[in-house]
């Protein structure tokens, strides 16, 4: 059995890389389920997606907490989640980086697929939407499935113009994708992005990777009772892909993007100007648009 | 000391609600518990109640109100019946999860359908595992002295869980009969200021009602079934400081004649009034039947329980609701488990009597003893699934 | 335009009370209207939640956004825990269990929340007269399950419950009109708000607050998933369905109607319904069928408002140029939705 996990944002299309992935080993006689991480995560919030394949039927349906492959769909999750978390050993890794993709490759791996999906998904779909870009990568590292397979869970999903773009962009993933194995290069000579890992123990495979989740029942407040702004714990600056940059110049300090700001990122210096808080910062644009004299702009968020 | 004073039993509980001190009262009418709540309006016009009487548009709203007050710290008051808690029955287990210890009588009438307006135990069976200490009581005394002893017991600090006290509508609620009220000087002391522990109040913020995820959900469940379980002492210690202060005094299961019994009844609410007096007449005719109340429901009072009832041959458990199609009353079921695996455990028979109102009498308990004594006689083991007792099967 | 007037957004509290790390979606503007209402509240309150967006993002166990004292129960019955707090509160105040400050009772729900499965409790509490202040935050559909319909979601809008079909597209009726109902009870105070203009909408808030009995205010929330808008368009869809008359900004105060961003001219509805993607499939009929609407409610508001109070609507209009500004002071002027 091959067991897959995609990391992506609310809204990017883990979930639908997961399904196309079993479409297409289920359209090709293989046994395949996919399911997301089920919860309340929004649109931006780190979310992650399962697909299992094999030639005899799927039974499991407990998240992937050690997979053969790991799928990452946005370059700013490296920073944000522990992406590589459990990953088998000699397992293979799918990354969308517009970086140099050796220095991705660490002790343990087997081999790595990097594309540049976000560029790719721009230019054809004119939407940063990179789950089927990735999908193209996966396959030319993998042959989880034949690349027609995937072509046609695609045509059935979507409809029209957009499931041709979306062809075009897994097909010039598939192309482009640029392919890395152990030894290739000299892990030693640099700083690695990402660390070999014990694997987890037996039994705790299932524990949620937020430590501080691990409260016992003896220590919860009677009736849950929560501590006033305790959210502050949660540094959503990690869903930016996105950063909102200041020119002092133009500022007038009126206070709008401060105002509008639905994370109270703005932040008032003592200087009078604003600075973003880059802990909540989720890079919405908000502050950009509504900024009345242009002092705003968003830039791209730097990767890893 | 205290006079004995004739009155309906819902006219007492209301007295004793009166008596509590308790701030917020909200509840919606509903037959056959609408006595209750009337004469509580009429205390709150009267000024007599002092406290506030939130005249709601639904048992929903009436349980949203009593836990918006209880969490601002008030003490507080509800009461329903059957269809009433169907609707209100949603917020039941986010109340105790909460942990806000209010008192709530709830009538017990039958769900609809089709409607009946009369007493059994349909209601309160569907909301078993909310979560709260639950209780019988068997006549107005009770009641009324268990308005006093739910406040207690709820709002000790190890505890704070609301308490739900049962009364059989109609058959209590509706009956007149004499009943002590204590004087306020009798009362004082027992009860002390409620001290909530957490409340919603701008000088402590806080958050109540957060949701859990997976990683938690569990743990949050642990710790209020340990908590419901651990309430158990100091239910007991209600119920004995009561006692020594009224001489009217409560266990979790109340024996009569089950020491040497074969045949034990297993009863809850008023019925074990009757059930009593069907047992008292077989004595005297020499058969060796017994009587056990079961006036604790939830935490159930297995050690207690298996004592009174373990020297028994058989046990003839009396259920006021149907588990359809399911393995007995919700009772008797629970009986059955309870039991399981101690040495030579007694035969457990189930029957479902007094559904929607039908009368139970003293005959009846005479012929479901004949009945198992007769098929306990082929198989001393197993007992009946269960049997709705009295349905006409011919003319 | 005075220098006042430009930086008056600064005179809101820089204390945050809806503490960010909450996990609502980027560019959410029901987050960001939350943010202005809290501010505006302050500190002295007790709150309870409906079960929603908000709600969700705001509490996971074991944290909290809130920095007031807030419940949460469940989804339709904020009001009526608010009625509780409320009477708890009496109660205890005037037996002398706590001290005699006010403090303001406020319930907060979606549209969801208040125009379906919450409007009993929300119609018993504001019969039963209770002091309290309702806020509704309007994102025009189910968000927190996924975008399903609700009675507040216009007509013609696409939801995973009101899909385009073959047959039918978009939702078939029109919304319910919740400061009508409200209205109804004959409460002393009901407003629409929007996040778009912060000083209105504090404004309304602490009016709200002051009033004695129930007051209502029902608050626009821009939803990006759910309109289908980029994340950095929502205070600007705001502030469009504010200026096309779809969402006008007006208080009904002691049952006088009250325009409070008069507008000379309605900017077309087009303008603001093509950018959303729920509205991607109206057709040229449905679009001017709002049209018609739009204009003919927006007169129906005006005769209100003028009928009872003749000076209401003579308010300047906001698109109106004023004397001698500056390019610079206009945009900043219509952005901080500044009450002319
Ligand atoms: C009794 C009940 N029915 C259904 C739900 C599921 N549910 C939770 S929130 C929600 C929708 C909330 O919509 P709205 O009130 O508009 O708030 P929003 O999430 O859009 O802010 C639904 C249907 C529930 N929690 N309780
Ligand atoms: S909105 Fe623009 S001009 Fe105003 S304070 Fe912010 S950056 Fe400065
Ligand atoms: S982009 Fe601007 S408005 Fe959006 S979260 Fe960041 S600082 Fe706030
Ligand atoms: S779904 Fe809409 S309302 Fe809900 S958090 Fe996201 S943007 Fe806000």
């Amino acid at each position: 059995m091959l067991e897959i996990r995609f990391h992506g944002r609310g809204g990017q299309g883990a979930v639908t890389s997961a399904e196309l992935l079993a479409q297409a080993a289920i359209e090709e006689g293989k046994y395949a389920r996919a399911f997301p991480s089920f919860g309340p995560e929004r649109r931006g919030a780190p979310v992650s997606a399962f697909c299992r394949i094999d030639d005899k039927p799927v039974t499991l349906r407990t998240s992937i907490d050690s997979p053969d492959v790991v799928v990452v769909l946005d370059p700013s999750l490296f920073s944000a989640v522990d992406v590589t978390r459990g990953l088998r050993k000699d397992g293979s890794l799918v990354i969308n980086t517009k970086k140099e993709p050796g220095r991705f490759m660490f002790h343990g791996l087997k081999q790595l697929a990097a594309v540049n999906a976000t560029q790719i998904a721009q230019e054809i779909l004119n939407r940063p939407i990179t789950n089927t870009v990735l999908l193209g990568a996966l396959v030319r590292l993998l042959p989880v499935v034949k690349v027609e397979s995937l072509i046609s869970a695609v045509q059935n999903r979507f409809s029209g113009k957009i499931a041709d773009l979306n062809v075009q962009a897994l097909e010039r993933a598939y192309e482009e994708a640029q392919i890395i194995s152990a030894g290739d290069v000299d892990i030693e000579k640099q700083v690695p992005c990402f660390q070999e890992k014990e694997p987890p123990e037996k039994g705790k495979e299932d524990k949620p990777c937020k430590e501080d989740l691990d409260y016992l029942w003896t220590e919860l407040t009677p009736g849950c009772v929560v501590q006033p702004g305790s959210t502050r714990d949660n540094l959503t600056g990690d869903w930016r892909s996105t950063l909102p940059v200041m020119q002092k110049e133009r500022c007038i300090q009126c206070g709008l993007c401060w105002a509008f700001c639905p994370d109270a990122a703005q932040v008032q210096e003592p200087d009078g100007f604003f600075s973003v808080d880059l802990d909540y910062c989720k890079g919405c644009g908000i502050c950009a648009k509504e900024c009345p004299t242009g002092a705003i702009h968003m830039e791209k968020e730097l990767e890893l | 000391m205290a006079k004995r004073i004739g009155m309906e039993v819902s006219i007492a509980a209301a007295e004793a609600v009166k008596q509590a001190d308790v701030d917020v009262v909200a509840a919606y009418p509903i037959t056959p518990q609408t006595h209750i709540v009337e004469k509580l309006s009429e205390f709150a016009a009267d000024g007599q109640l002092d406290g506030e009487y939130v005249t709601v548009e639904s048992e929903h709203s009436a349980m949203s109100v009593c836990i918006g007050s209880q969490a601002s710290g008030a003490r507080t008051f509800t009461s329903t019946s059957s269809q009433g808690l169907a609707l209100m029955s949603e917020l039941v287990p986010i109340v105790s999860a909460l942990r806000l210890p209010l008192v709530m009588l709830l009538v017990n009438r039958s769900l609809s359908g089709p409607l009946s307006i009369w007493n059994d135990h349909s209601d309160v069976m569907s909301i078993r595992d909310s979560g709260c200490i639950q209780l019988f009581v068997k006549n107005g005394q009770e009641v009324y002295d268990h308005v006093f002893i739910g406040y207690r017991i709820a709002e000790k600090e190890n505890v704070l869980l609301p308490v739900i006290i049962n009364m059989d509508g109609f058959i209590l609620s509706h009956t007149f009969e004499p009943v002590e009220i204590m004087t306020p000087d009798e009362l004082k002391g027992y009860l002390p200021p409620y001290q909530p522990k957490y409340t919603l109040h701008p000088d402590h913020p806080l958050t109540m009602g957060a949701y859990a995820t997976p990683a938690l959900y569990t743990e949050a469940k642990k710790a209020h079934d340990e908590v419901l379980k651990a309430s158990y002492p100091s239910i007991l210690e209600a119920w004995n400081s009561w006692g020594k202060r009224t001489g009217r005094h409560y266990r979790p299961v109340e024996e009569l004649f089950c020491q040497d019994a074969d045949t034990i009844i297993v009863s809850m609410g008023s019925l074990s009034e009757t059930a009593a007096e069907a047992v008292k007449l077989m004595r005297d005719q020499g058969e060796k039947v017994g009587l056990l109340e079961l006036r604790l429901w939830r935490p159930f009072p297995f050690e207690e329980f298996s004592r009174a009832a373990a020297g028994a041959q058989r046990l003839i458990v009396m259920d006021r609701a149907v588990s359809s199609g399911g393995p007995g009353g919700p009772v008797a079921s629970e009986i059955r488990s309870a039991l399981y695996g101690i040495n030579n455990p007694p035969r457990v028979d189930s029957y479902i009597i007094g559904l929607g109102g039908r009368n139970v009498t003293i005959q009846d308990f005479v012929e479901m003893v004949e009945k198992t004594e007769a098929e306990s006689a082929l198989s001393p083991v197993t007992g009946s699934t269960y049997e709705i007792f009295g349905a006409r099967e011919h003319h | 335009m005075s220098d006042a007037n430009v930086y008056a957004v600064k005179t809101l509290t820089s204390k945050e009370y809806f503490a960010p790390g909450h996990r609502a979606c980027s560019g959410c503007g029901q987050a960001v209207a939350v943010r202005m209402v809290q501010k505006a509240l302050g500190r002295n309150i007790v709150m309870a939640s409906a079960t929603g967006c908000m709600e969700v993002v705001s509490s996971p166990f074991p944290q909290s956004s809130w920095e007031v004292p807030w419940i949460h129960v469940a989804f339709e019955n904020a009001a009526a825990v608010a009625s509780g707090i409320e009477a708890g509160l009496k109660a205890q105040r005037r037996k002398g269990k706590i001290d005699g400050r006010k403090i303001t009772v406020v319930a907060m729900a979606g549209d969801g929340g208040t125009a379906d499965i919450g409007l009993q409790a929300l119609s018993g509490a504001l019969e039963r007269g209770h002091d309290f202040l309702y806020v509704c935050y309007d994102n025009e559909a189910y968000m927190n399950t996924g975008v399903q319909r609700s009675s507040a979601t216009p007509f013609g809008a696409v939801t995973t419950t009101s899909p385009a079909g073959r047959v039918n597209s978009g939702q078939l009726t029109w919304k319910k009109n919740m400061m009508r109902i409200t209205a109804a009870h004959d409460i002393p105070y009901a407003a629409t708000a929007s996040p778009s203009h912060p000083l209105d909408l504090v404004e309304k808030v602490k009016k709200g607050m002051e009033t004695e009995g129930p007051a209502y205010l029902h608050v626009l929330s821009p939803c990006p998933p759910g309109w289908g808008i980029a994340a950095e368009d929502s205070i600007q869809l705001a502030r469009l369905a504010v200026e096309t008359g779809i969402f006008p900004l007006y208080e009904i105060d002691k049952g006088k109607h009250r325009i409070t961003m008069n507008l000379e001219k309605l900017v077309p509805v087009k303008q603001y319904l093509k950018k959303q993607g729920r509205f991607r499939r109206l057709s040229p009929e449905m679009m001017e069928e709002i049209q018609e609407r739009v204009c003919k409610e927006w007169q129906e508001l005006r005769e209100k408002a003028e009928q009872i109070d003749p000076s209401a609507g003579a308010d300047e209009a906001l698109s109106k140029e004023q004397e001698g500004e500056t390019e610079a002071a206009k945009i900043f002027r219509v952005k901080a939705g500044a009450p002319v």
